[in-house]
């Protein structure tokens, strides 16, 4: 199992070089080092020498792949592309455009998006598990058909509408919690009950659609047959048989995702101001922060990568027969 | 002073102990002592102790928390949201009542800046033109087109009316600036009742037939006459461009948009390759020279990189502006900024467009607040009074927890469903009666 962890990790790098060049280019394609500075400076009257000195100050007066002037392997060694991809395969991110220091701001931002994410998904797991074997347990009755028109219409709805409509309800109408905000410590609370219902509500349904057609999956085979021709009661062939043998499928989407709890939520931070990596990513989008921007996709591919890795290795736990030889 | 800085989150200012302090003025524009905000004449501000600014990123809980009382104004840098509750108070009556109700001040003024949209002064079509006939034929078309553009509509669709129509490049509030009807731009309107009215679309027609495109055609090949207009964002299909296209088209031109991105458009406005933008400017200090020089030939952006986005050059506005550009405040002044206007006005580098409004919403709790974009430094004056706020905010924001209980109720009664539907299935035999009849 090393070798393969060890192969997939070189695999990892290489991904993780050709994601780098992809949103070098993608960026630069749209926005020029003359473009950033130009909007960096603001103000109404940016003059030519303003943004050489602001290109200057954070490395963008180099060419952008090739330096036809310099010799030998400067040419390649001495542009944007390089000094700016080269250090962040040992994860130093380097200063935002703004002059901030990029691995400090995503500590310090860690915790918050982790105070939301989660909550949400150990909460969501649950709700969602337990929604599905509800309705595979009620199966063929009206409260089974009930919950999959439930399911489709929460799956149908965009995530915003669960944003807006929930601080209409909550927030305005009944009052029961504030609109956004955070602080430091369990006094956030109180802020974290809304976007936690929010986003799991959001994920409800598709996941308790996909759940059910898992645990259903397994409902029809011989075993579960046999453990009711033994005098099992429902409960107790769902909850032991069941349940335990769709492990593996809903192993595989949950460990991939945990890494990527890290990165936060885009939406929901910047809509209840919580100040965590989802909403400083959004931040650097609209400033045109490359620096950030760059930082944020790195750092998602590796934890993506992460992810998957994770949930290979928990196939092995989870199931005795799955090997990687 | 700054105590704390929370980068996208939170600052907070705070009074500092060893500061002067500085008195209250005593004079303002006309309204502003009925109003009462000159009640505080010669007292050392500033009136607060402690100011926290909560970066809030989406409108929704911005507006939800301050309707809640907890901001005491929605925004401090610009007027946004001031000019669309004011809108928003004018189209739904439900709003209105509720913006009276909790006592909201919701006042406007006309801002130190201008929306205009401007001709290529380097553009064969509409710019100066190479000979006499060529610049009179110039000065005509563009004359035509500022006559089409009905820019009341403008601010009606597209400012809801929180904007007020500019006949020249300088605001209301700076030296130089008239009312109608001696400050009337007489190209575009005529007085009637001692209202402007815009001249009419024959008018324009007539202009645009003696600049050489009888009926929106060329006079030498008889081809249709396309402006293009360089927009600045969007994908050249919004509501705006549409309007803008409908009304060169009264008069049978075709407007082409050239749609690009914002940084595209700058590139394009250096380099002089744009042939009519839409662009403002607001005002870095409240004098004439800081619009006006919008216009001066020296500045022209293409050649010298300056503001002068329409690379307009008018040999006598030059002299002129050299004349006005350092002289303090004065009769001597204004008449220069008079006749630089009434040239501009003339030569119709510009069409100049509307001067936005400012909207300032306030808690009824707040005291001396009025919008504006050029003073910066308001916080100063404001005063709070926190015994007022509290108790509103108390009142404002009790809980309705009756929905609560009728939500435990309905989802124990699905419980009890759930429970009678699993135990019916529990005690029912795996052989219904019909399967016994069969086998019998």
């Amino acid at each position: 199992m090393t070798r393969y962890i060890v192969r997939r990790l070189l695999y990892g790098i290489l991904i993780l070089i050709g994601v780098n060049l992809l949103t070098f280019l993608l960026f630069f394609a749209v926005n020029t080092p003359d473009d950033m500075a130009r909007l960096s400076i603001g103000g109404q009257r940016v003059s030519q020498s303003a943004i050489e000195r602001w290109k200057s100050e954070r490395g963008y007066d180099k060419p952008l792949f090739f330096d036809a002037q310099a010799s030998g392997a400067q040419k390649w060694t001495n542009t944007i592309f390089f000094t700016r991809s080269v250090p962040l395969l040992h994860f130093d991110f380097g200063f935002s455009d703004e002059g901030r220091d990029i691995g400090n701001e995503i500590s310090q931002r860690m915790g918050p998006s982790l105070a939301l994410a989660i909550p949400t998904f150990l909460l969501g797991l649950f709700v969602c598990i337990s929604f599905a074997l509800l309705l595979v347990f009620f199966k063929g009755t009206p409260l089974d058909f009930a919950g999959v028109v439930i399911c489709v219409v929460l799956l149908s709805i965009s995530g915003l509408f669960y944003i807006i409509a929930g601080q209409w309800l909550f927030a305005k109408i009944l009052r029961w919690v504030p609109y956004s905000g955070f602080v430091d410590g369990w006094g956030s609370l109180r802020f974290l009950v809304l976007p936690v219902l929010v986003g799991i509500l959001s994920g409800l349904g598709a996941q308790a659609r996909f759940y059910r057609t898992l645990f259903l999956e397994e409902w029809g085979k011989d075993y579960v047959r046999t453990a009711r021709a033994k005098g099992l009661s429902e409960r107790v062939v769902l909850f032991r048989h069941v349940l335990r043998n769709a492990m593996l499928p809903i192993l595989t989407g949950t460990v991939s995702a945990i890494p990527l709890l890290f990165m936060g939520s885009l939406i929901s931070e910047s809509f209840f101001g919580i100040p965590g990596l989802g909403s400083y990513t959004i931040d650097a989008i609209n400033a045109q922060d490359f620096s950030i921007v760059r930082a944020m996709v790195f750092l998602g591919s590796a934890l993506y990568i992460v992810g998957l890795i994770l949930a290979d290795i928990s196939y092995t736990l989870a199931d005795p027969r799955v090997r990687f030889e | 002073m700054l105590v704390e800085s929370i980068v996208n989150r939170r600052h907070v200012l705070q009074r500092n102990p060893n500061f002067r302090g500085q008195p209250y003025p005593c004079e303002g524009e006309p309204g502003d002592r009925e109003m009462g905000l000159l009640d505080d004449c010669g007292k050392l501000t500033p009136f607060i102790d402690r100011i926290v600014f909560s970066l809030e990123k989406e409108s929704v809980p911005l507006m939800g928390k301050f309707l809640q009382g907890y901001y005491d104004v929605p925004q401090v840098d610009r007027g946004d949201y001031g000019v669309a509750m004011r809108v928003a108070a004018g189209d739904s009556a439900d709003k209105a009542a509720l913006y009276q109700e909790r006592g909201l001040q919701l006042r406007s003024s006309t801002e130190a800046s201008v929306y205009y949209m401007g001709f290529n002064w380097r553009d064969p079509v509409v710019g100066r033109g190479d000979t006499p006939e060529q610049q009179e034929k110039n000065r005509k078309l563009r004359q035509a087109v500022s006559i089409a553009f009905n820019w009341e509509q403008f601010v009606s669709i597209f400012q809801n009316d929180e904007g007020q129509v500019a006949y020249g490049p300088v605001p209301p509030g700076v030296l130089g600036y008239q009312e109608p009807p001696a400050g009337l731009n007489r190209q575009v309107y005529t007085l009637e009742n001692g209202r402007a009215v815009r001249r009419p679309l024959d008018e324009a027609k007539r202009l645009l037939s003696e600049a050489g495109y009888p009926d929106g055609r060329s006079a030498e090949t008889g081809k249709p006459l396309i402006l293009h207009f360089d927009s600045a964002g969007g994908m050249g299909s919004s509501a705006m461009l549409d309007w803008m296209r409908r009304q060169l088209a009264a008069i049978g031109i075709q407007l082409e948009v050239r749609a690009t991105d914002y940084n595209r458009f700058q590139d394009k406005m250096r380099n002089g390759s744009a042939q009519m933008y839409m662009w403002g400017w607001v005002a870095d200090y409240p004098d004439a020279e800081n619009f006006l020089f919008l216009l001066y030939g020296p500045n022209a952006k293409a050649d010298n990189g300056g503001e002068n986005a329409s690379n307009y050059k008018n040999p006598e506005y030059d002299r002129l502006f050299e004349q006005m550009r350092f002289l303090d405040d004065g009769p001597e002044k204004e008449a220069l900024v008079h006749k630089m206007v009434a040239i501009v006005q003339a030569d119709a580098p510009w069409m100049f467009g509307y001067f936005p409004k400012s909207g300032g919403a306030y808690q009824s709790w707040v005291g001396n607040a009025k919008p504006t974009q050029m003073v910066r430094n308001t916080l100063q004056y404001y005063r709070i009074d926190p015994a007022l706020r509290e108790q509103k905010i108390k009142a404002w924001n009790a809980p309705l927890w009756w929905p609560l209980w009728l939500l435990a109720a309905a989802l124990a009664a699905g419980g009890l469903l759930a429970w009678r539907v699993a135990r019916r299935r529990d005690r029912a035999s795996a052989v219904t009666g019909s399967d016994l009849s069969r086998q019998s």
